[in-house]
């Protein structure tokens, strides 16, 4: 008889928990209480963060997860480095030359610096457009492509003509009402200087609520007569294929060392960053956000555990006298047991249950209001099932072998 | 059960035969002898009646033969099996297959329909689903109450709650139904009514031990065993009362 006590302490047990629960509703709320919280947050935090994980993962890959940069400065983790940093020689158009030239390993560069400016049509003007100077190159690397028009030709950017591409924003409130065609051709202008329209681009859309389409892409010798030339360009490197990238890394630092004229001692006065970089120094920062998150919800748990333990210990003594009748009918301890333990698994469970629907509306209603993405996690939900079965068994072990360890005889007196 | 051919009599099978039984309560400085030395046999297809004042040790007894408790001397043997030495786990099993209680509260879970009450032994007997509904009804149908099986305990009247009660006793077909005061809730008519299926599962064959202080509920038995301070102090062989409208057991 005692092989089977578990499929009977499940399913009498399952009977009891449901009855139990339905018949004391407001008991049993407070009861899952810590568990609804603990879950919920489980499921919205990892939602979001999953969500604004596909949010930077998309703009740190956007030109492709092989692209990578060289820049006079990296990413400094401190005020002195931010410092020691400036000092650097400025990257320019020459050391684009050396290292497109002499690379075997480069597929394409792109040079390119950004500044903010007033863009003006007739009486209409934007402030505020990031003007971005682009070499011919870029054009392989952009990937929304374009809307109307064309990109700009070798030629247009050897010979430092006046030429834009423009984002949608721009168009929209440049040239209200018009189509992207039409504003083909127009001239705007830009710090006084004309610029001919020869191409409209792709919507880019927004990364965390800013708009990536107030943008004017002209080329980048034009960008540097109108801001100067002393601004440190960017280089954005495409290898030959993705598993070059480490090859092409290593290549392009050999090549800048090298222009730099640095001796072997010399530490690099430049970066060489790939899309890696940033995207592991974002994955530490979510590892911190889950790291507290796992604390948060410990604690919310062990909150619930010990309220489903006490309410547990309740019920066992209200339910004393049942427990007389169940042994006196011939049920053994281990049936017991497993009874009370289904019960409060249940019970752990329907607060998961309720927290993992609350958790999903809260981050569904969340992503409705911001720019952030609604993401599913199976994992979470798994994660949040699991944690409150293993809640109910803990905290419900003991209540539950208290109630097995009752005395018949003094369970059936019991009023 | 066999056939009720040895009705009243010692001829049937040895069910429960009691050695020297005692039983003390330690309460620390105080030792309770609660029964002393208690010898008695029972055969299959009794009906006795064990009596005596509160405090007589009865319902010790009760509680020894009902497999809730263990002696603390003396032998105890259960239909040809010793059962004063076994552990919790093991009388859990006698009781579910050998011993149907009948209560003098009726016992039965509040929330749960009659139906589910009576299934309750079957549950623990490892016996499921249709097998088990099946006997359930029956044991229900032999108590009267199958029409009532989807009724809760509260929507029954004491005397249908005790038929639910001795239906879930029958329901693993024990070797003795054993009713501690059966009547002591019950009103005189009911009273008489739940006694006359004493009876009649009597006559069919049931071996039934019941234990009362009251001499009408006593006098249907074929046999009264009489307990004061531990000890039988009379064990005899009784007519039994058979009922008949005028002798409703005074209350």
């Amino acid at each position: 008889m005692s092989n089977d006590h578990r499929s009977i302490g499940l399913s009498e047990g399952m009977r009891i928990a449901i009855d139990s629960i339905w018949a004391n509703k407001l008991r049993s709320f407070l009861t899952v209480l810590g568990n609804i919280i603990a879950v919920t947050s489980i499921i919205l935090v990892v939602t979001i963060i999953q969500g604004v994980n596909a949010e930077v993962t998309d703009l740190l890959t956007g030109e492709g997860a092989d692209v990578y940069s060289i820049e006079r400065s990296g990413i400094a983790f401190s005020h002195e480095e931010a410092m020691a940093m400036r000092g650097r020689p400025r990257i320019t158009r020459d050391d684009a030359r050396f290292v497109r030239q002499e690379a075997t390993t480069i597929a394409a560069l792109s040079v390119g610096a950004d500044r903010s400016a007033r863009v003006e049509y007739g009486v209409y003007s934007v402030d505020g457009v990031s003007i971005e100077g682009r070499s011919y190159d870029w054009a392989l690397f952009d990937r929304t492509g374009m809307r109307a028009g064309r990109y700009f030709s070798a030629l247009e950017v050897d010979r430092n003509r006046a030429v834009a591409m423009l984002g949608r924003d721009v168009l929209e409130e440049l040239f209200p009402g018009l189509s992207p065609e039409a504003a083909l051709g127009r001239r705007i202008r830009i710090k006084n200087l004309h610029f001919l329209v020869i191409g409209v681009l792709e919507t880019r859309g927004s990364a965390f609520g800013f708009s990536q389409d107030e943008v004017a892409v002209v080329p980048i010798g034009i960008w540097q007569r109108l801001f100067g030339y002393r601004t440190s360009l960017q280089l954005r490197v495409k290898p030959r294929s993705p598993d070059m990238v480490e090859a092409s890394m290593d290549e392009a630092r050999t090549l800048m060392r090298i222009r730099h004229r640095l001796r072997p001692r010399d530490e690099d006065d430049f970066a060489v960053t790939g899309s890696d970089t940033f995207l592991d120094l974002y994955h530490q920062f979510t590892a911190g956000i889950y790291g507290a998150l796992i604390g948060i919800v410990a604690m919310a748990l062990v909150v619930g555990g010990i309220v489903i333990m006490n309410i547990m210990l309740m019920v066992v003594t209200e339910r004393t006298r049942e427990i007389g009748i169940r042994k006196a009918v011939g049920a053994t301890y281990q049936q017991i047991l497993w009874q009370f333990l289904v019960e409060a698994v249940i019970v752990s469970l329907v607060g998961g249950v309720a927290g993992i629907t609350l958790g999903y509306a809260a981050a569904a209603a969340i992503s409705s209001f911001t720019p952030l993405p609604f993401v599913l996690v199976p994992w979470s939900v798994a994660a949040a099932l699991a944690t409150v079965m293993v809640v109910g068994v803990v905290f419900g072990i003991y209540p539950a072998s208290r109630a097995a360890m009752l005395d018949p005889i003094a369970a059936l007196r019991y009023e | 059960m066999s056939d009720a051919q040895t009705l009243g009599t010692e001829g049937g099978a040895l069910i429960i035969e009691i050695r020297g039984l005692g039983k003390t309560y330690d309460m620390g400085k105080v030792q309770v002898e609660a029964l002393r030395g208690v010898d008695l046999e029972v055969h299959e297809n009794e009906f006795i009646a064990i009596m005596g004042p509160s405090g007589s040790g009865k319902s010790t007894l009760m509680n020894l033969i009902g497999c809730l408790d263990t002696p603390t001397a003396g032998t105890y043997s259960l239909n040809n099996q010793e059962v004063s030495n076994l552990d919790d786990n093991e009388l859990a099993a006698v009781r579910n297959s050998e011993i149907g209680f009948v209560f003098q509260t009726f016992n039965l879970l509040p929330r749960a329909t009659a139906l589910h009450n009576v299934e309750l032994p079957l549950i623990y007997a490892g016996v499921s689903g249709r097998e088990r509904k099946k006997r359930a009804l029956r044991a229900l149908e032999v108590t009267g109450l199958g029409d009532r099986s989807d009724h809760r305990p509260n929507e029954l009247s004491g005397g249908q709650r005790q038929r639910v009660a001795i239906a879930r006793a029958l329901v693993n077909k024990p070797a003795i139904l054993l009713a501690d005061e059966p009547t002591g809730n019950l009103d005189s008519k009911t009273s008489r009514e739940v006694m006359e299926l004493f009876i009649e599962l009597h006559d069919k064959g049931q071996t039934v031990i019941v234990v009362t202080h009251e001499p009408a509920i006593a006098s249907y038995a074929h046999r009264a065993v009489h307990f004061l301070d531990g000890e039988i102090v009379r064990d005899e062989r009784q007519t039994p009362r058979r009922f008949h409208a005028e002798q409703v057991p005074a209350e």
